[in-house]
């Protein structure tokens, strides 16, 4: 495919800053839309976030106790056909774990591939005293941390999926953190739309009056005099809106509408979760 | 009318910024109850920062200021007595981006009663009732950032009505909205009236000034204070006021052949006659 001269000349034009302002607030929308999906009417998305997020801590324990491969693999399945039943598409799914699993966690595990003893399978070499070779105990010890990551993330998938922030915020409450810290949290993810939009309109303005090239010292500058400006933006920010919370009766102390009651249907769904997270681990051990 | 039963009375009331930059000076007024004052001023002629003195933000530099018939010049620095204010008085702040801060709007506008202490059954209530008086019940469950400028500015009205104020301070309540919505707002102050709420509005806008209305004062933008006061139609009148004071300014456009001047709004509204 070929790239037409007006790309090319935008994709040299943006800068590294620019481009991962760019990036951060595609990735801030598509956090936006993916709330799309937690407000269908699926099974998963009916159930208390207490309940789900409750649900997700154990199971992530499990998850990360269990040694058996073909074990892992069940609850992926799993956790996968939970997925297309609660209305989530597969490829929303799979892109979260089998592009991510790959990228972050085979980087992290690949040099335990040459660490780990065992019986030597492959041997690549030797580097001055040390023999570069890839044992047997290596690759298990490697798919089992790799399985272990893919089950937890597409938890922590459906998780997100299925429950929109707010509500899983208020769930936060299940493991008493204070309310203070869920408040600075929500905050936090309110503003961060907020000074991103603002950071990407000043990168746009700059763009609309920039014609031909700027040198590298002139960028560099802009982008201080972006940081400077945002920052005291963000102090201005903060000051008022903190005038906005005191103006309501805000003295320091937080009060917070009590959370709902769980329902029937809630303690059957947590309760299912539980035995069959406990089977899951007694099969594991007996093997 | 009673010093006592007067909704705010200042005097002499200052405010300089950082101890430098001055935004009010010596100002004096007097607001009864069931009054729709608004408060017309070029910009940086101090009026949003009135509004925080009126709510008890700011502490002024140099004068006094009573609310209700108690003096609460240094109520900034007294949390109880601030809690008191804010009981009575609401602000609707200028950027309702500033004003939404929860995760979602039904959050948003149970912040101010709970932070009251009000029992949780009497919260729900009162922020059903707003949410349904500002017509954005409906949007209960949705993220500040889902919402456009005209919902964002219903539901921080609406956080401020949920703690049922008696008086209700808005800053430029109109500014940056479509015509639709800004009409639609505009009713809704009106029927604030109806609620027996004093409204204390400014704006810059003339041709909103009528219908909401009932005295207005005009904060001149060099003298940082106000420079008239008095009925809509009588201050609407006063050109060469207007003027003076930035609201207005000529305007050259042709007939024909003809060069013609006029003053003019900074919103679009014509102020003159053709003879």
């Amino acid at each position: 495919m070929t790239v037409s001269p007006v790309r090319q000349r935008q994709r040299k034009r943006k800068g590294f800053v620019e481009r991962t302002v760019t990036g951060v607030g595609t990735a801030v929308e598509q956090t936006v839309y993916s709330e799309t999906y937690a407000r269908q009417d699926g099974f998963l998305q009916r159930v208390d976030p207490r309940a789900k997020l409750g649900l997700f801590a154990l199971a992530l324990l499990v998850v990360g106790l269990v040694h058996d491969l073909a074990l892992l693999a069940g609850l992926w399945l799993l956790l996968l056909g939970l997925g297309l039943a609660t209305r989530l598409p597969f490829k929303v799914i799979a892109l979260r774990t089998l592009l991510g699993v790959p990228l972050f966690a085979g980087v992290v595990a690949l040099p335990a591939l040459f660490l780990i003893d065992g019986r030597p399978l492959l041997s690549i070499g030797s580097l001055g005293p040390v023999t570069l070779a890839v044992s047997d105990r290596a690759i298990l010890s490697v798919t089992t941390f790799l399985c272990r990551v893919s089950v937890s993330v597409t938890l922590a998938a459906l998780l997100v999926l299925t429950t929109r922030w707010a509500d899983l915020l208020k769930a936060l409450r299940v493991f008493r953190v204070p309310d203070l810290f869920i408040i600075i949290l929500g905050m936090t993810y309110r503003y961060v739309f907020l000074l991103l939009r603002l950071t990407e309109n000043l990168f746009l303005g700059r763009a609309s009056r920039t014609v031909g090239t700027t040198s590298a010292s002139e960028q560099r500058r802009w982008v201080g005099a972006s940081i400077g400006t945002l920052m005291s933006r963000s102090l201005k920010l903060s000051t008022d809106v903190y005038a906005a919370m005191v103006a309501r009766g805000f003295s320091g102390e937080v009060r917070t509408l009590t959370a709902c009651r769980m329902r029937d249907e809630d303690w059957l769904f947590v309760s299912l979760g539980v035995v069959l997270l406990g089977l899951a681990w007694l099969v594991d051990l007996s093997r | 009318m009673e010093s006592s039963e007067l909704v705010f009375r200042l005097e002499g009331v200052s405010y300089r910024y950082h101890g430098r930059h001055l935004a009010l000076d010596r100002v004096d007024l007097v607001v009864e109850p069931g009054e729709q004052l608004v408060i017309l001023g070029a910009n940086g002629s101090g009026k949003s920062t009135l509004l925080k003195i009126l709510d008890g933000l700011y502490r002024p530099t140099s004068g006094r200021i009573w609310a209700f018939g108690e003096e609460i010049t240094d109520v900034a620095d007294d949390p109880e007595g601030a809690r008191w204010l804010h009981r009575r008085v609401g602000l609707v702040f200028q950027d309702p981006d500033v004003q939404l801060f929860s995760p979602t709007v039904y959050d948003d506008v149970a912040f101010g009663p709970l932070q009251l202490g009000w029992p949780q059954e009497q919260v729900r209530q009162y922020v059903e009732r707003a949410l349904r008086a500002m017509e954005v019940a409906h949007l209960a469950d949705r993220a500040p950032y889902e919402l456009s400028g005209g919902e964002k500015k219903r539901v921080a009205i609406a956080t401020v009505l949920a703690m049922d104020p008696e008086v209700i301070l808005l800053d430029e309540p109109t500014a940056n909205l479509d015509p639709r919505t800004r009409a639609a707002l505009v009713h809704l102050i009106q029927g604030m009236r109806e609620l027996g709420k004093t409204v204390i509005l400014t704006t810059h806008e003339l041709d909103i000034v009528p219908s909401i209305a009932t005295r207005v004062v005009v904060f001149g933008d060099q003298e940082r204070r106000p420079v008239a006061s008095g009925h809509p139609d009588e201050i609407l009148r006063d050109v060469e006021l207007l003027g003076r004071t930035n609201l207005i300014h000529e305007h050259l456009h042709w007939h024909g052949e003809l060069a013609h001047t006029h003053p003019h709004g900074h919103e679009g509204e014509h102020l003159h006659e053709h003879r």
